[in-house]
Formats: C-alpha cells, sequence, structure tokens
C-alpha cells in the first residue's frame, strides 16, 4: 500500500491471541491532519475513523512518563505520543518485544 | 475496596492500609498509567503566605465557588491542605515550598502554589502501595457495577481486560474514586492529544444506581483549551496567554483569570458571533518557572523544536471540559448517603461550588482521599462482614455481558454513539444554555438510550482487551452522565459560575442551594437542597 500526498501508511503487527494462529500485519492509510502529527493520533485515527477492532492503549499523560503508549516503532522501542508521522511515509509499528501480547498493540505490564 | 487509582483512591489505599485493613484497589488501566492524576498541572494550594490561613483560603474558596460550596466540607479542605502536603512529603512526594509570589488567581487573596505533578504523587503513593503485602492491586479491572443488599453497598462487579472475566468483588465499605466525566463533550482538557483518559462519569452512575445523591451536576468548568495543530490538542499544561479573536485584537476583559467561567463565556461568545477562530498568542514572553520543571522538560523540548508552542506561534483555541465541580455528595467524613459508601476526590460534589480555584483539585484529591481511608477503614473496623453480594445481581451483570458479546451483531459502532452523545452535548448543554435546548438534549439522548441494543460488538474478537466491548461499557456511563448533566442544568432556573441559562440570566438568592439528581425507577429526576452553611 502506497502512501498518497500527505497520507502516512502504518504497517501494524496485529495479533488476537483468542482466535489469531499467528499474527499478521495489517496495512492503514491515515490522512495527516495539520502540520504535525504524532503517532499516537495516527493510531487513533484508525481507531475512530477506520477501524474500532485496533488495540492499543488509548491512554496519554502527554508527558511522555506514562509510558503507555511505548511500541516498537520500526523496529526501536519509542513513545507513541511524541514520535512524529511524516507524510510520503511507512512505518512498522508493532508490540514491545518479550512480554505476553494481550491483544495487537496491548502487552502485558503487569 | 477502593474504585479508581488516581491521586484520591491510592491516597485512600495508602491510610485504609497503615490503619491495617486488608485494601483492594481497582484500576482500569496498570496504576499511574490512567486517569487524569499524571496529567495534571501539579499546583496545590494551601495557605502558607505570610498572612493568609485556611480561614483566608475558605473564604476565597466560597466567594469564587459563587456561595454554594458546603462550608464544612472547604473548612476541611483548607485546614488540612498543609498537613496532608507534609504527609505526602513523608511518603516520598517531593514538594516545592517556593511559592510565585502572584496569586495564580486575580481574585484570590494570597498566593498559595506549591507545587507538586500528578506522576511525583502516583509514583510515590504506588512505590509505597508495593510495599505492602495486604494490598490487592487489580489492575487492568473495569469497575461495571456495584452490588447492593438491603440499601447497603456489598462490593462490586469488575471486568478484568486482560483476561476478558468478571471478578465480584464483595467489601465492608466501597469507596468511589473514579474522577471526571469530561468525554461527554466534543472538546476536553481531559483528552491530552485527543487521547481519553477514561473521564466517562462511571462513578457518578454508580453512586445514583445504589441510591446516592449527586449534586450540581450542571456546575461543569470550562477553559480555553488548544484545538490545533493535533500535537497540543487537549493540552492544558499551557500557561495563560493573550487571547486574540479572529480580528487580530484581544477581547478578554483584564483581570478575570484564566479558569474563570468570565473568560469561557467570552470566548464562547467570540466564536459564536462570527469573531472566530481564536488564538492563545505568548510571542515574546518567557515560560513560567513550573512548566520548566524536569518532568515537563522532554515534552517542552520536543514542541520547542517543532515550533508548536504558543511562545512560537499562536495556538487555535476551542472552549472545552476542564473540570467537573458536581459529584457524589458527601459529608466531613466521605459517606454518601448510601451506607458503606465513601466517595472522595472530583467524583464527589459539593465541595468547589460553581467554580473551581486553580490549584485545589490537588488538595481536594489528597485531602479527602486520606479521609475517605481513614473513616471507610472505622466503618470496617465497626462491622463483622461484608453484607454479602446478591446472586440476582451478579447473573445480572454476567447475562448484560454475555449479551453483548455473544451473536450481538446491531449496526451501531459503539464509537459512533460516543461521538452522538458529545455532538448533542456540545450543542445543546455546553456553556450557554436554554431549557428548549436541553429538553432536546434529553429527548435525543433518550433515543440514543433505546439504542443500546443495536450496539455492535466484535462477535468473533474475543473478550480480552476487545476494544469494541470496552467501548460499549464506557459509552452507557457517557449516555447516563450526559443526561444527568441536563437533568441538573434543567432544574437550576438561575445563572451562577459556570452554569449560564439563557432564559435565566440572573442569579438568584433563592437558588442557593445545590441541584440534586438521583435514580427513581429507571428516571432520572432532579431536586434541590439546602447547602451546609
Amino acid at each position: 500500500m502506497e502512501p498518497g500526498q500527505g497520507q502516512v501508511c502504518l504497517k501494524v503487527l496485529r495479533y488476537n491471541p483468542e482466535v489469531d494462529p499467528t499474527p499478521h500485519h495489517q496495512a492503514y492509510l491515515v490522512p495527516v491532519t495539520g502540520e504535525k502529527m504524532s503517532l499516537l493520533q495516527a493510531l487513533e485515527h484508525i481507531y475512530q475513523e477506520q477501524d474500532d477492532t485496533l488495540a492499543f492503549r488509548r491512554y496519554c499523560c502527554g508527558l511522555q512518563y506514562c509510558n503507555s503508549c511505548l511500541m516498537l516503532i520500526n523496529g526501536k522501542p519509542s513513545h507513541a505520543c511524541l514520535t512524529l508521522v511524516i507524510p510520503g511515509t511507512e512505518v512498522e509499528v508493532a508490540p514491545l518485544r518479550g512480554k505476553r501480547v494481550l491483544r495487537d498493540l496491548i502487552v502485558d505490564d503487569s | 475496596m477502593i474504585i479508581g487509582a488516581g491521586g484520591a483512591g491510592a491516597r485512600a489505599a495508602v491510610e485504609a492500609a497503615r490503619l491495617g485493613k486488608r485494601v483492594t484497589l481497582v484500576c482500569r488501566s496498570p496504576l499511574g498509567r490512567g486517569g487524569l492524576t499524571p496529567t495534571a498541572n501539579g499546583g496545590y494550594h494551601a495557605a502558607v503566605w505570610p498572612g493568609d490561613s485556611p480561614a483566608i483560603h475558605a473564604e476565597d474558596l466560597v466567594r469564587m465557588g459563587c456561595h454554594v460550596n458546603d462550608r464544612d466540607l472547604v473548612r476541611v479542605l483548607t485546614e488540612e491542605a498543609v498537613p496532608e502536603a507534609h504527609r505526602l512529603e513523608e511518603l516520598g512526594a517531593k514538594i516545592n515550598w517556593d511559592v510565585p509570589p502572584k496569586p495564580a488567581e486575580p481574585q484570590m487573596r494570597y498566593p498559595r502554589s506549591l507545587f507538586v505533578p500528578g506522576k511525583v504523587i502516583l509514583s510515590a503513593l504506588r512505590r509505597h502501595l508495593k510495599a505492602q503485602d495486604h494490598v490487592l492491586l487489580l489492575e487492568d479491572h473495569l469497575a461495571i457495577r456495584l452490588l447492593t443488599r438491603d440499601g447497603e453497598v456489598a462490593g462490586a462487579v469488575l471486568f478484568h481486560m486482560r483476561e476478558g472475566n468478571l471478578v465480584v468483588c464483595e467489601s465492608k465499605a466501597t469507596i468511589l474514586a473514579t474522577g471526571s466525566m469530561g468525554e461527554i463533550y466534543p472538546l476536553t482538557a481531559q483528552e491530552p492529544m485527543g487521547i481519553p483518559t477514561g473521564s466517562t462519569g462511571s462513578g457518578y452512575v454508580f453512586a445514583a444506581l445504589a441510591g446516592a445523591d449527586l449534586v450540581d451536576m450542571e456546575m461543569i468548568q470550562f477553559s480555553a483549551v488548544p484545538v490545533v495543530p493535533p500535537l497540543v490538542q487537549g493540552m492544558r499544561c499551557l500557561p495563560w496567554a493573550a487571547m486574540l479573536n479572529g480580528q487580530g485584537k484581544e477581547f478578554l476583559p483584564s483581570g478575570l483569570g484564566e479558569y474563570s467561567h468570565e473568560a469561557a463565556q467570552s470566548i464562547c461568545r467570540e466564536l459564536r458571533e462570527g469573531r472566530g477562530p481564536v488564538w492563545m498568542d505568548l510571542r515574546g514572553q518567557k515560560p513560567s518557572s513550573h512548566s520548566r520543571h524536569p518532568l515537563f522538560g522532554r515534552r517542552n523540548e520536543l514542541l520547542q523544536e517543532l515550533g508548536v508552542t504558543p511562545y512560537q506561534q499562536p495556538v487555535e483555541v476551542g472552549v472545552g471540559a476542564l473540570f467537573m465541580m458536581g459529584g457524589i455528595h458527601i459529608n466531613e467524613r466521605c459517606e454518601t448517603l448510601v451506607p458503606r459508601l465513601y466517595a472522595a476526590g472530583e467524583v464527589s460534589g459539593n465541595v468547589h461550588g460553581a467554580r473551581r480555584v486553580s490549584g485545589n483539585a490537588f488538595p481536594e484529591m489528597i485531602v479527602f482521599g486520606a479521609r475517605a481511608g481513614r473513616f471507610a477503614a472505622q466503618e470496617a473496623d465497626k462491622r463483622g462482614g461484608p453484607p454479602g453480594a446478591q446472586e440476582d445481581q451478579i447473573r445480572e451483570s454476567m447475562e448484560a455481558l454475555s449479551d453483548l458479546c455473544q451473536g450481538r451483531a446491531g449496526d451501531i459502532a459503539p464509537r459512533e454513539m460516543r461521538q452522538a452523545i458529545r455532538q448533542i452535548m456540545g450543542k445543546h448543554a455546553h456553556v450557554f444554555r436554554n431549557g428548549e435546548g436541553i429538553k432536546e438534549a434529553l429527548v435525543q439522548l433518550r433515543g440514543l438510550e433505546r439504542n443500546l441494543p443495536s450496539l455492535r460488538i466484535d462477535p468473533v474478537g474475543g473478550m480480552r482487551y476487545n476494544p469494541r466491548l470496552i467501548e460499549a461499557l464506557d459509552v452507557r456511563w457517557l449516555l447516563h452522565t450526559a443526561q444527568i448533566v441536563c437533568r441538573a442544568a434543567l432544574q437550576r432556573e438561575e445563572s451562577r459560575g459556570f452554569h449560564f441559562r439563557e432564559d435565566f440570566p440572573e442569579a438568584r438568592e433563592s437558588w442557593l442551594r445545590h441541584t440534586v439528581v438521583r435514580r427513581v425507577g429507571a428516571e432520572w429526576v432532579s431536586d434541590s437542597k439546602p447547602i451546609v452553611m
């Protein structure tokens, strides 16, 4: 899936342990609103406008301190809240490694 | 049992545990990673300035609260704000006692801003709770109803989101510390970056369904909230700034205070009379000392880099919900009208009157959190055991949940109903209200309620962290809370503080009273009752 003008392509690793035999990738095209948008806002956009089965911790303290939105972004553990998405690019998004995946991007933090 | 693990719930848990009680703390997220406390600025007002006193602090809160605060609760808050700040430090939360000399709001007589970010408070309380072996922490658990027996609260049914099953928790005493309800509005400072915090109003609904009174639910503080660019949307960590309208003119009369109802009303007036958009402009000013706190440092650096702070370019603002003054009616011991049920923090109702003064949510949270823990522990001491859950109530919850999940393929997505509720409230029950509009909102909300059985839940999605299922549970609280707010707003036929009725634009002496909303049968009905002088 190629991102068009003003769009970003999010390739999200999805996995629902209750029904999926293995994880799989799903690609979403998200319009980048305003000049700048964070990855967390792009995920919220997918949830609100495209696919309300996508699971991620929908919380943001706004201070990059709560770690709710820690995930692998292009292979690196990062905060989705303050990672910018750039129009015309593709971003790989996956749950943190080494923790049990509860669903999609949500891992067991207990 | 304590439901809600923001500052009030966590403080209550520490207190009850200190008194030797077995405590269950229920949290819809991992502790410290949910709710409003971690998003809060960090102002903690207390009378520490030379010449100031709890009595003067109390007078300010009542005068600025437009005289509908319960005086006993205001007295407790102002008298215990200082000792409770010391106790917070003993628990490990470092407080900055270096009060800036300018009062946070122009109508306050003395400066009172101690500073401790919500994250710092929660980290300290969390460390303390994790070290106690008689504290059971139920994270990722969403409360879905209170259990009652013979008019007393007997516990709660919880949905364990991580495992996808129901958990029944019986208790001798139950504290609600579930916070606020900003998500019933299309724009709210309770959604940093536009992401919800779980401020759905669930606690108000639980309490009222169990028989408690909700007071002054029409009193919602609105403030300027950035709408674009997206990175600062919903942020409230921005300082006060010059407000410019679409013609580039400053329009706010000076001396109002950033969180006053007059300021919110002025901005709304510009927008609806076609003089928008409204911009917050801080170019040429320096960030305040608090925004330079290390906690905010990284974020500020990044925002500076991106050029999206009002220090670099004006930021467009709208008017969004910030704080709920109303809530569950409590007394000085945090008791509700329902035996064995306590409430503390923003979910409680009769502290702030018609306007919350900035910096006073934190002392409310800590002072009443500690009190709720203490008095609930005493209650548990007096009682032999919990009243015992009623099988039929548990069965009801199980059936409701399996109804939601099994083969339910209705045609309304839960997120769409959430958006519909927000549009209705934004249109008819926002800063400016009138009887006709509120009645229209109630009709539309009842229409949505009739559609609840048509919600679409992912039938093959399973139960664990199913986003549609969680949204379907949340949307019920939003829908009830929205109706409660409308009932209260219709009842108060005057204008006072943040409640402005276009059809009753003046304050009336006869309304030095609380509005009350309670559940009677299947209806929300409104009433009024005297304030405590």
